[in-house]
């Protein structure tokens, strides 16, 4: 059941297309900072240190992409993933399978986060790649300003790529929910996204800043973590913690919802 | 989903199942007894709850009140356990356009894991292709397909395992009179295997050809169920006389308890409404009351005679 879930996300063009586009980022930012030569310290964190070193490519590639690119391509993966079947009418061919309620949630679910730590793992790899091909490669400076080599930087690059990925649990879980109550995907897809959009904006908002602690989107950027000697954890804890929460929530109200709601696509 | 020890054990079984979306019944205490083993037909024009029943059956809606048993088991509790020997087909085909025919079957065919047997799916898959004619176009990517060949294609889905009962919703809708006819003899082939076959349609002339029994649905209720040949002889039963004195027939025919209306159709020849009556009691109080008798034909009814009187409508024939 899961196999076959990871291979219908994996095998569809659409998703190829999503990751293609993720994986563009990274270059589009490559070639940039290639013929503007710097950028004068502005922009996202590590930007500065890509015309150094190239490897920095992959960490400036996860930082703009989590916080949006990532998670709306999550948005349309989670959106889609029962309202497509009803849309499509397959929902109640695979409930007449039969496949539980209950493994049919959890399977979309895995496959979701799969597809986010996969885009991620993309685009670190994309990064890297295009980092290795433009820029200069060597010692890794952390952010707490001691440098580790290049092997242990690759390996913490996929560490955050990972974390990256896994932050996004929450906000499918979101999605899934969202996604039993309407036979209509881009519906659930806007609404997917439209809670992450709203988790930012209220990030921002210094009024709600008793709020922040639980918000989805708060931790998202805590995989710069892993480039401190040494690592702090804390940051990834509450992040991970933070998205378990939100993925058992909304995870439990998919189920409320579609355990025994009738399919009438 | 061991049957229980009964003399014909019931394939199908629901009393007084009832749904209710809002203040509308769909479906209306609805009591329906299938046999094992036979091809029963479910008979009802659009909108009479035909696919709301089936849902209820193949456990993809709950029943507002009453119960559904199938193959034994209580649906929608039992559904894990029934739906494994459940081929069906419901309101239509519904496949990812992006695959092709066979990657859909094999792929709806590996979300279940109780599936029988992985390594017989390929040889399952292609064997249900062949089946319904499509193994030609089985590497075809399903958005390519015509009307007809998805409705193969759900009919195939149906029959990829291995089945007791098959559920199949207006199966032959968007195939050409030749399809008809191959998914007739399909079902017949199916039939004779021992599979029992529920087949939902507003046709009658497919419920005619194919089934041994039928239940008539109108506005979510059954309005008849039963042998075909029980349904035929509930209808309106008319017979035909010649006589040169159709007056006098008239006036004994009229006097005689059940017999209904009697109407001239030419100029030695009347037609009348046998009722209750057996015919051969007309032809003998005719005879005795001296009124000549050239000819008397009761008119075996038409299922169409039959339906249309129990529903108080036509069907759409289309």
């Amino acid at each position: 059941m899961l196999r076959a879930e990871l291979a219908g996300v994996f095998r569809r063009r659409r998703t190829l297309g999503l990751l293609a586009g993720l994986a563009g980022l990274p270059v589009i930012a490559g070639l940039a900072l290639y013929f503007s030569g710097s950028s004068h310290g502005h922009g996202p964190v590590f930007l500065d240190q890509v015309t150094h070193n190239g490897v920095f490519l992959a960490l400036v590639g996860l930082v703009v992409s989590g916080q949006l690119f990532l998670p709306l391509a999550v948005s349309v993966v989670a959106g889609d993933s029962i309202a497509g079947e009803a849309a499509v009418g397959t929902l109640r061919y695979i409930l007449t399978r039969p496949v539980r309620r209950r493994r049919l949630l959890v399977s979309k679910l895995v496959a979701i986060v799969a597809f986010a730590v996969v885009a991620a793992l993309v685009v670190a790899a994309s990064g890297l790649v295009t980092g290795a091909v433009l820029f200069p490669l060597g010692r890794v400076t952390t952010l707490s300003g001691f440098t580790i080599g290049l092997p242990q930087g690759v390996a913490r690059i996929a560490a955050a790529a990972a974390v990256v990925g896994l932050s996004m649990a929450g906000l499918a879980a979101v999605g899934l929910f969202v996604s039993t109550l309407t036979e209509a995907p881009m519906g659930a897809m806007a609404a997917t996204a439209a809670v992450f959009i709203v988790s930012l904006v209220m990030e921002g908002i210094p009024q709600l800043s008793i709020l922040e602690p639980y918000l989805m989107t708060t931790h998202w950027m805590a995989f710069t973590d892993l480039f401190r000697v040494p690592i702090s954890w804390t940051g990834i804890e509450r992040d991970l913690g933070t998205q378990a929460v939100w993925g058992l929530l909304a995870g439990l109200a998919a189920w409320a919802r579609f355990g025994t709601s009738d399919v009438t696509s | 989903m061991v049957a229980e020890p009964q003399v014909t054990p019931l394939a199908i079984e629901t009393r007084a199942l009832t749904k209710r979306f809002g203040r509308r019944t769909a479906v209306d205490g609805v009591d329906l007894a299938v046999p094992t083993g036979t091809v029963f037909g479910f008979l009802g024009p659009n909108g009479s709850g035909k696919t709301t029943t089936i849902r209820m059956l193949l456990g993809l809606a709950s029943p507002t009140s009453g119960t559904a048993k199938v193959l034994g088991g209580d649906m929608p509790a039992m559904s894990q356990e029934v739906l494994p020997e459940v081929g069906a087909v419901v309101e239509g085909p519904a496949f990812y356009p992006w695959l092709s025919g066979r990657d859909n079957l094999v792929r709806m065919d590996s979300l279940a894991g109780s599936a029988p047997g992985r390594r017989s799916r390929r040889q399952r898959v292609d064997e249900a292709l062949d089946r319904v004619g499509l193994a030609p176009a089985a590497n075809r990517r399903y958005r390519r397909y015509s009307l007809g060949m998805k409705q193969r294609l759900a009919l195939a889905g149906a029959l990829v395992r291995p089945a007791r009962l098959l559920v199949l919703d207006e199966p032959t809708n968007g195939l050409d009179p030749q399809g008809m006819r191959e998914v007739r003899a399909l079902v017949a082939d199916i039939a004779a295997e021992g599979t029992t076959v529920f087949l939902s349609t507003h046709l009658l002339a497919e419920v005619e050809l194919v089934c041994s029994h039928a239940a008539v649905m109108s506005a979510g209720r059954v309005v008849a169920q039963g042998a075909l040949s029980d349904l035929r002889s509930r209808g309106r039963r008319v017979a035909q006389l010649g006589t040169p004195d159709p007056g006098s027939a008239a006036a004994v025919l009229g006097q005689l308890p059940g017999c209904g209306e009697v109407v001239a159709t030419g100029p030695d020849e009347v037609r009348f409404e046998l009722g209750r009556l057996e015919p051969e009691a007309a032809v003998a109080a005719l005879v005795r009351a001296d009124v000549a008798v050239r000819s008397f034909v009761p008119q075996a009814t038409s299922l169409e005679e039959a339906f249309v009187a129990l529903t108080g409508e036509g069907f759409e024939v289309s």
